[in-house]
C-alpha cells in the first residue's frame, strides 16, 4: 500500500504543471514544448502557453507515444537478433540504451520485463523515477475550456471565426488571470479556408481575445492577454535546443505513434492546403492546442467538423465569421470584433478531384489483429475494435480501421467528455505541430422524471457536463445520477439496460458494448471523412456513418435489447422501412438544435449549387449566410434551455433569464470582413469538393444493399 | 391514441382559394421531373435524392418550436416494375398504416380526396420519437404525418407532411395547398 501511495504521489508530483521532474521536461523538450520556471508548458515559437486543463492530456499523449515508439524499435532489434538470450553485446547495448530512455514512462509490468538486463544498482537509480500509471493522467483530466491565443498566433490559414453553435454552448471562459487593465474579449475561433480582411479596427489590439483553432464541444479558458513570458527552464537542454535526428525506423514509429508532434506535419496532411489541416504542414510558428468536436451526426456540425477539418462549407463559415461564443471573459468595454491577420494570405481554391471517394484500402482481418495486439488500447476498446473488424461491412469497415490504424485516435469512455452528444463525441486537437483525435464513448445516459402526486413528469435524458449548463446560464440539475460518486440505491433492468437506480429518482442506464462499438464505428467514419476530405456536406457524410453503423448492427446484435430505445428505434426503420427512415434523417438532422442540414442548401448538389450561385456575390451571400447562421446559433441555445424547462429542470423564470442572457451573449458577437476574393476562394473551394459526396452516396447505396441481402431482404 | 374524424374531415372540407400559377415563382420541378409543385412559402427549400427506390423530393420548412423536428413534405413516385413498389393498396394498409406499439404508431382511417392531378387517398399517422435521438437533453415527441397517396395507373405517388403533433393543424391547409398545385408532369395545365 504504502509504495502505490508512493506512486500515486510521484504520478501527481509528476503531473503537476509546477512540478515536472527532469525526464518529462527532457520528454517535453523533444516535442517541441518547454517548460517554464511558473510550470507552464510553451508550445514552441507560441505566446500562450497550453491551457492547465490540458496538461494532464498532453502529457499523457507524450508518455503513450514515447512508449510506442521505444517498443517498436525494441521489437525491431529483437526481431533482427538471433532471440533475447543470444543478444550480441551491441545489440545488448542498445537494448539497454533504448530501455533506460524511456524507464521513466514505463509501466510497472513493462519495467519488470526488461528488469532483468539491468543490474539492481542500475535499477535502484532508474526506480527513482516512478512508474507512471494509465489511469493516473485520465484521473486528473478535464474538460478543456475555450482556448485564446493572441492574433499573431493565428497560422494565415486559420481564419478568425465566431463560434458556432456548439461552440456557443461552452460555458463562460475565465477570467484573465493577467493585468487587470487589459481588456479582454470573448473567446474566438478560427476556421480554415477563408481568410479574412482585417477586422474594423474596433478593438484594440491589446482585446483581441486568444483564439482556439477549432471547434470545441467542450469550452476552455485561456487568458485574454499573454502573459509576460517566464524563463524557460528547459529550452536550454539539448534536446529543446535541436532535437536529435532520429533514424528512418524510428521517424517512421513516431509518425504511427498517437502523438504526432515530432512527424512532419507535410506527411500526415493529406488534405488540401486550403484545409486547417494542410495547414499544419506550413512554416507556422504557431502552436496552439485546442479541443474540437466533430459534429457528430447531430451537431451543428457542419459548421464545426468543417472547422476543424479546414474545409468549412458555407454553414460553417457563415457560423465562423458570426457567431461568437457566448462567452464571459471579463467585462469588455465595447463588442469584440474578431481579428484578422493584416497580411493574411488569399488562399486559392484548391484543386480538387472530383472524381469521388479516395479509394478503400482493405485491411485484412489477419492485419487488424496484427494492429490490435500491439495498439496502445485497454481491453475493452479493443473488444469493441474487434467487433468493429468482424462484424462492419465493406468498405465502410476498411475505412475506419483504416483511418483507426493511421491516426490512432485515443478512444476513452467517459460521459463528461461526450458533452451534448448522447452516446458519443469525436474530439480533435489540431495545431500546426500536433494532430490527435479523441473518441469519447458515453457509458450511459442520465435519465429524470420528475415526481408529482399522481404521475411522472416527462423523462428526459441529461448530459452531466456542468459546462454545458453554465453555457446555457442554467443551474445544473442536483441530480444524483449526475454526480459521479453518488452510490444507487438498486440495480434494475429497464429500457437502457442495466439501470441503477438512485434515492432521488433519477437513473442512470448503460448501453451494451455492441451498442457502443456501432457508435464508435459511427465516429470513425466521420473522422475518415474528415480525413479523407468528403464531409464537405456534413449531412451526406453523417448518413453515410450512420447507415455503416446500422449495417454493423444488422449483423453484430442478434438480441434487440441490446439496443437503447432511440437506437433501437432508428435501426428498426432503417431495416424495415428505409424510405420512411430517410424521411426521418432529413427532418431531424436539419433541426434547430442539430443543424446537421442547413435546410437553404439542402443536400449536397443544391450545397453545391447554393456555393456556385454564392460567386456572384460573394459577399453578399456570406453576410446573409453567416446572419442566418447567428440567429440559428442562438435559436439553439435558447431551445436547449427550452428542453430543460419543459423537462422540468428548471422553472419558467429561469428560462427567461437563461434566454436573455444567451441574448446577450450572441448581442457581443462583432462579425468580422471578408473581401471578395478571400470569399470566392472559400465558396469555390467547396463547390469543388462536394463532388465527392455523389460517390459517398452510391457508396452507401450498395453497401446497404449487401446488407440488406444478408438479411435476407429484397427491395 | 386515435385522431379525430373532425379534424379529417375539416382537412378535406378545405379548398384552396386559387389554383397554381404555372408561372409561379414558387414553383417547383425537380431534376428528375416526375412531377411539378408550388412550394409553400419562400422558407421552404426543396432538393431532391437517389435512392434505392427511385426518387425523393424532402421540401424542408419551418422548425418545430422546441428545435427537435423540422416541418417538410416528402414526395416520393412508386413506378410499378421498380424496386420498392408494392401495390398500392398493400402499400397503404400494411405498411404506411401500419400499427407499432414500440413507438405508439397508429392512423386514421382512409379517406378519398379529389385534387387535381387524381383521386387522392388521405390518412393521418402518429407515432412518438425520442429527439433529438443523439443529443441531450432530449425527450419524447409526438410526431404527425399527413399522406396522401395519388395512383397513377398502378404506380403511385406519395406524399407526406411531416411535423410535431404540436404544430400540426398549422400545416393541414398548407398540405392542402400542396395537393392542390401538385401535378404529375405531363398533366394538361402545366
Amino acid at each position: 500500500m504504502s509504495c502505490l501511495a508512493a506512486l500515486l504521489l510521484g504520478i501527481a508530483t509528476t503531473l503537476s504543471a509546477r512540478s515536472f521532474s527532469k525526464p518529462y521536461i527532457d520528454l517535453l523538450a523533444r516535442n517541441h514544448f518547454s517548460v517554464r520556471a511558473d510550470g507552464s508548458i510553451w508550445p514552441d515559437g507560441a505566446k500562450n502557453p497550453v491551457d492547465p486543463a490540458d496538461v494532464p492530456y498532453l502529457i499523457h499523449r507524450l508518455e503513450s507515444g514515447q512508449r510506442l515508439q521505444a517498443l517498436l524499435r525494441l521489437d525491431i532489434l529483437l526481431s533482427k537478433s538471433d532471440g533475447e538470450r543470444y543478444l550480441t553485446p551491441d545489440e545488448r547495448d542498445e537494448l539497454r540504451r533504448i530501455v533506460r530512455e524511456t524507464w521513466p514512462f514505463f509501466t510497472l509490468g513493462a519495467r519488470k520485463d526488461f528488469a532483468h538486463f539491468f543490474s539492481l544498482e542500475e535499477l535502484e537509480q532508474m526506480n527513482r523515477d516512478p512508474a507512471p500509471l494509465d489511469t493516473a493522467t485520465a484521473l486528473t483530466m478535464t474538460d478543456p475550456a475555450p482556448a485564446a491565443l493572441s492574433s499573431e498566433d493565428v497560422p494565415p490559414a486559420l481564419k478568425p471565426v465566431p463560434t458556432p453553435h456548439l461552440l456557443s454552448r461552452l460555458p463562460p471562459p475565465q477570467a484573465p488571470q493577467t493585468q487587470q487593465s487589459a481588456p479582454s474579449a470573448p473567446t474566438v475561433y478560427y476556421i480554415a479556408s477563408l481568410p479574412l480582411a482585417p477586422a474594423a479596427p474596433t478593438a484594440p489590439a491589446a482585446a483581441l481575445p486568444p483564439a482556439a483553432v477549432l471547434p470545441l464541444v467542450v469550452p476552455r479558458a485561456l487568458p485574454a492577454v499573454s502573459p509576460a513570458a517566464p524563463p524557460a527552464i528547459a529550452a536550454a537542454t539539448p534536446a529543446a535546443a535541436s532535437p536529435k535526428p532520429q533514424p528512418a525506423a524510428v521517424a517512421a514509429v513516431a509518425a504511427a505513434a498517437p502523438l504526432r508532434v515530432a512527424a512532419p506535419a507535410a506527411a500526415v496532411a493529406p488534405k488540401p492546403a486550403s484545409s486547417a489541416i494542410a495547414t499544419l504542414g506550413a512554416p507556422v510558428s504557431t502552436s496552439t492546442i485546442a479541443v474540437s468536436s466533430l459534429p457528430t451526426a447531430a451537431t451543428p456540425a457542419a459548421a464545426y467538423a468543417a472547422a476543424a477539418e479546414g474545409l468549412p462549407p458555407p454553414v460553417a463559415a457563415a457560423a465562423a465569421l458570426g457567431a461568437g461564443p457566448p462567452t464571459k471573459v471579463a467585462e469588455t468595454p465595447q463588442p469584440p470584433s474578431v481579428p484578422a491577420p493584416a497580411a493574411a494570405p488569399v488562399l486559392p481554391p484548391q484543386p480538387v478531384a472530383e472524381a469521388g471517394l479516395p479509394p478503400v484500402k482493405t485491411v485484412s482481418q489477419s492485419d487488424f489483429e496484427t494492429f490490435l495486439r500491439d495498439a496502445p488500447y485497454g481491453n475493452e476498446t479493443k473488444n469493441l475494435l474487434r467487433l468493429i473488424s468482424l462484424k462492419a461491412f465493406e468498405p465502410a469497415r476498411s475505412r475506419a480501421l483504416d483511418v483507426l490504424m493511421n491516426d490512432l485516435p485515443q478512444i476513452v469512455i467517459d460521459s463528461q467528455r461526450v458533452g451534448l452528444d448522447a452516446h458519443a463525441a469525436l474530439l480533435a486537437i489540431e495545431t500546426p505541430t500536433l494532430r490527435a483525435y479523441t473518441i469519447a464513448l458515453s457509458p450511459g445516459p442520465a435519465i429524470y422524471a420528475k415526481k408529482h402526486f399522481f404521475e411522472s413528469g416527462p423523462a428526459v435524458l441529461l448530459s452531466d457536463s456542468a459546462k454545458i449548463y453554465a453555457s446555457l446560464h442554467v443551474p445544473m440539475p442536483t441530480l444524483e445520477a449526475l454526480k459521479p460518486d453518488a452510490v444507487a440505491v438498486k440495480e434494475e433492468l429497464g429500457p437502457w439496460d442495466r439501470e441503477r437506480v438512485f434515492s432521488d429518482g433519477s437513473r442512470r442506464g448503460s448501453y451494451s458494448p455492441q451498442e457502443q462499438a456501432g457508435y464508435l464505428l459511427r465516429k470513425l467514419l466521420r473522422l475518415a471523412a474528415k480525413r479523407q476530405g468528403w464531409d464537405a456536406s456534413a449531412y451526406v457524410a453523417e448518413a453515410y456513418a450512420r447507415s455503416a453503423q446500422w449495417a454493423f448492427y444488422s449483423r453484430a446484435i442478434s438480441d434487440q435489447s441490446l439496443l437503447d430505445p432511440e437506437t433501437r428505434d432508428e435501426f428498426d426503420q432503417w431495416r424495415d422501412q428505409p424510405d420512411e427512415y430517410r424521411d426521418h434523417l432529413v427532418h431531424t438532422l436539419s433541426a434547430g438544435r442539430v443543424q446537421t442540414l442547413d435546410p437553404r442548401k439542402g443536400n449536397a448538389l443544391t450545397q453545391r449549387q447554393f456555393d456556385r450561385a454564392a460567386l456572384q456575390d460573394c459577399v453578399a451571400t456570406f453576410k446573409a449566410d453567416l446572419a442566418a447562421r447567428l440567429d440559428a446559433d442562438r435559436d439553439a441555445m435558447e431551445k436547449d434551455a427550452l428542453a430543460l424547462e419543459r423537462g422540468e429542470l428548471i422553472d419558467k423564470d429561469q428560462l427567461e433569464r437563461s434566454r436573455q442572457a444567451i441574448a446577450a451573449d450572441f448581442e457581443k458577437v462583432r462579425p468580422p470582413r471578408v473581401t471578395p476574393a478571400q470569399c470566392d476562394a472559400r465558396y469555390g473551394a467547396e463547390a469543388a469538393e462536394l463532388g465527392a459526396s455523389a460517390a459517398v452516396f452510391a457508396e452507401m447505396s450498395q453497401s446497404e444493399r449487401d446488407a440488406r441481402a444478408a438479411m435476407g431482404q429484397t427491395q | 391514441m386515435t385522431i379525430a374524424g373532425p379534424l379529417l374531415f375539416l382537412l378535406l372540407s378545405l379548398s384552396p382559394s386559387s389554383a397554381r400559377a404555372a408561372d409561379s415563382p414558387l414553383r417547383y420541378v425537380p431534376p428528375s421531373r416526375t412531377f411539378a409543385c408550388d412550394l409553400p412559402g419562400p422558407d421552404w427549400h426543396a432538393f431532391e435524392e437517389e435512392e434505392d427506390t427511385g426518387f425523393a423530393v424532402h421540401i424542408l420548412g419551418p422548425d418545430d418550436p422546441t428545435g427537435t423536428y423540422r416541418t417538410g413534405i416528402d414526395v416520393r413516385w412508386r413506378e410499378k416494375g421498380e424496386p420498392g413498389w408494392v401495390p398500392i393498396k398493400k402499400r397503404i394498409d400494411d405498411e404506411l398504416r401500419r400499427k407499432d406499439p414500440s413507438v405508439g404508431r397508429v392512423a386514421t382511417l382512409v379517406r378519398p380526396y379529389r385534387v387535381p392531378a387524381g383521386l387522392a387517398r388521405v390518412f393521418e399517422v402518429v407515432e412518438i420519437r425520442r429527439l433529438p435521438a443523439s443529443q441531450l437533453p432530449s425527450l419524447d415527441e409526438d410526431l404527425h404525418y399527413y399522406y396522401a397517396v395519388i395512383p397513377e395507373g398502378e404506380s403511385y405517388y406519395e406524399i407526406k407532411l411531416a411535423s410535431t403533433r404540436e404544430e400540426y393543424l398549422k400545416y393541414r391547409d398548407v398540405f392542402v395547398r400542396f395537393l392542390y398545385t401538385f401535378r404529375p408532369i405531363g398533366v394538361a395545365g402545366l
